[in-house]
């Protein structure tokens, strides 16, 4: 086979004849950085530790209070309290040790969300929580176009949700070989219309984004914002203003809370990265 | 049914020709969108797809070489005498190919811009300048170059393994569910519907017919065995890379998952090294579909099923209208196209082109009929949720892609008539 590779390189069609030398350097050139990138890969994956993983919650669903438990999946453990928040804050990070969890949800001793997520080691998250408590909660209530999104689209998929409560768990360190400081913006207020956000600096828009409530954007390069500005659609004028301070290679999430028809203010939560 | 005339293809080049073409640019756009679906199953959606690819391989194999045609399902179509199907179908085919540069432009452009740090405008601007490049080369008359594409082949499939094993060697089944819910197994057919595109590269070596030596001898386990170890290295790169990266990495960044996984191994080297593989490999994947593409635009117009225009050839005697026309239409489609879409969408004609071999092979086959008719079988299944998808969450792509093949189908012979009569 080797052979008749070799056989196929001896090449007949005079324009190939002159590409044949760039061919062999350019081969060369990629099996050393192979050799290299290799060898540095079988030292990394030597080295590689397994750190405990940082989850934080973000509580984003009008309610009085929420709590969140954890219960690893492995072994006997009995849950434990990931968080106990009001609307609109932030916990801080609680350290996890890698492996399957049941998040559970709940308001006022009722159970309103429970799932299964895996959680890597030595990785960071923030698991948001929005949507409207109903009067009678039943856990993990979904529309059926919910369930069917759920189904067909897997992870990806976004669904309203009638407004009724969700959970996401999102990763707080995007990958980039950019310096720049990155912005992820997530619009969870449930019954308002989509927001128009950008990012500005120097009076200016660097990035703009339209947004419909449950969707996020990619992590945004945001260089030299040092304000957000969400509005509506169309509309010039901003219904709020945020100043950001960003750090390089940091990655910062936007949360946009509020309630339906005025019922509770548009609200920024800014999700920053700590040390 | 002519003889066929000698060509200058072995084993070797025929079965680094068919792996390059699927793993070209399959596996680099593919795994975000699986893992998406699929999330700790992903390996076995690569399988189930795979199971349509081998049962379609040995479909085209057996096909060519009974009539001893290069031109893959156009050609069988015709040979069987349903030219109006064979015209519907060729103007399905074309779409699909047009999406599949797109996604490899799309991620040409979104590999090199990661590594750079760069941000949107320049992953655009890259995408439509590979676009531009390779329509400039084929309009030069260089067209496939078959030695080229072997180097490019072993080194790709050299750091795909080298990946896929690295991340294996890292057991974490936990990364393979790491910040999202895991799914049922039968997400893993989801999933399949999903991606199969990245396996339709085998299927440009029909059209190189022609050019294999002893084809009845040398298509048929070339094919087959490419096609199957394209299979293991998906499935292995899958779990590897995943393994690397963690799950809601590759979701998140599924236009570079690769060289995130990569980045995970040796740093800014593995990106750099991804980044050289992902290059060429998308830009070998774009000339190869953008040759073959042009080629048989211009034998579907020759047989008068597209307009004259397209049968025009420069002083390359090469069909630059075509070229030109299909390359610019890839490229628009891979600025303002979104990777999901793209993907799914040329799955789906891909499903529907290696249903309709499928089923011309099971008219045929002397024996061994299972083979074809398991094709069939998986192909429709998966057609169909890959249109329940498309329904639910992009009921735009689906409509278009509706409405063009309602156009190839029924629009498609009063449009040639009017050309015909304006001429």
């Amino acid at each position: 086979m080797i052979r008749s590779v070799l056989n196929r390189l001896r090449l007949h069609r005079p324009s190939l004849r002159r590409l044949n030398p760039l061919v062999r350097r350019l081969g060369r050139f990629s099996w050393g950085l192979l050799c290299a990138a290799l060898l540095a890969g079988l030292w990394q994956t030597a080295a590689a530790a397994q750190a405990p993983a940082q989850v934080r919650v973000a509580q984003l669903m009008p309610a009085a209070g929420l709590t969140v438990h954890s219960q690893p999946q492995a072994g006997n453990a009995d849950p434990t309290v990931l968080a106990d928040l009001s609307y609109q804050s932030l916990s801080d990070y609680q350290a996890l040790p890698a492996g399957r969890y049941t998040l559970t949800v709940a308001s006022s001793g009722q159970t309103l969300l429970r799932a299964t997520y895996g959680i890597g080691a030595s990785d960071r998250y923030t698991l948001a929580l929005f949507g409207l408590v109903p009067e009678s909660p039943q856990p993990n209530s979904r529309t059926a176009m919910a369930r069917l999104k759920g189904i067909l689209g897997g992870v990806d998929a976004h669904a309203v949700n009638g407004y009724l409560p969700q959970m996401t768990l999102l990763r707080d360190r995007v990958s980039s070989q950019s310096q720049a400081p990155q912005v992820r913006l997530m619009h969870l207020a449930p019954g308002v219309v989509p927001l128009a956000m950008s990012l500005e600096g120097d009076s200016k828009s660097l990035v703009a984004k339209t947004l419909a409530y449950p969707n996020a954007s990619e992590a945004l390069p945001a260089e030299g914002a040092t304000r957000l500005a969400i509005a509506l659609p169309g509309q010039p004028t901003p219904l709020v203003t945020q100043p950001l301070d960003l750090k390089a290679q940091t990655l910062t999430t936007v949360f946009v809370a509020g309630g339906p028809a005025g019922s509770q203010p548009l609200a920024v939560v800014l999700a920053q990265p700590t040390p | 049914m002519g003889q066929t005339k000698q060509g200058q293809l072995g084993f070797a080049a025929t079965w680094a020709l068919a792996a390059g073409g699927m793993v070209g640019g399959g596996i680099y756009t593919a795994l975000g969108v699986v893992v998406a679906v699929a999330v700790q199953w992903s390996w076995l959606s690569f399988i189930i797809a795979g199971i349509v690819a081998l049962t379609s391989a040995y479909s085209y194999a057996f096909l060519a070489n009974r009539f001893e045609q290069g031109g893959g399902a156009f050609e069988f179509l015709r040979e069987i005498h349903r030219k109006g199907v064979a015209g519907s179908l060729s103007w399905m085919l074309i779409v699909g190919y047009v999406l599949t540069m797109s996604v490899y432009a799309y991620a040409f452009g979104h590999y090199v811009a990661f590594a750079l740090g760069a941000g949107p405008w320049v992953t655009r601007g890259l995408a439509i300048a590979i676009m531009a490049l390779l329509i400039g080369l084929n309009l030069m008359g260089t067209g496939k170059t078959s030695s080229v594409e072997i180097v490019i082949v072993a080194g790709n499939l050299i750091i795909l393994i080298g990946l896929g094993v690295l991340g294996l060697l890292r057991w974490d089944p936990v990364q393979l569910v790491a910040g999202v819910e895991p799914r049922p197994i039968w997400g893993a057919g989801i999933g399949a519907a999903s991606i199969f595109m990245s396996y339709e590269g085998f299927q440009l070596l029909a059209y190189e017919y022609d050019e294999i030596k002893r084809p009845k001898q040398i298509l048929k386990p070339a094919l087959l065995s490419a096609v199957l170890f394209v299979i293991l290295v998906y499935a292995a790169v899958s779990v590897g890379a995943t393994m690397l990266a963690g799950a809601l990495t590759v979701v998140d960044q599924k236009q570079v998952a690769l060289s995130v996984a990569a980045e995970v191994v040796a740093g800014r080297l593995g990106v750099l090294v991804m980044t050289v593989a992902a290059g060429f490999a998308t830009a070998a994947a774009i000339n190869s579909t953008l040759f073959s593409t042009a080629k048989l635009s211009r034998r579907v117009a020759d047989d008068g099923e597209l307009p004259r225009w397209f049968k025009h050839r420069n002083s390359q005697d090469v069909p630059d209208r075509a070229v030109i026309f299909l390359g610019a239409l890839a490229a628009l489609l891979a600025v303002i196209g979104s990777l999901s879409t793209l993907v799914e969408a040329a799955s789906l004609v891909f499903l529907f082109t290696f249903g309709t071999v499928n089923w011309i092979a099971t008219q045929y086959l002397p024996r061994h009929r299972w083979i074809p008719w398991t094709g069939v079988a998986i192909a429709a299944a998966i057609a169909l949720v890959l249109m329940l998808r498309l329904a639910i969450l992009a009921p735009l792509t689906l409509a278009l892609l509706a409405g063009f093949a309602a156009l190839a189908m029924v629009g498609r012979p009063m449009i040639l008539k009017r050309l015909k009569a304006n001429d």
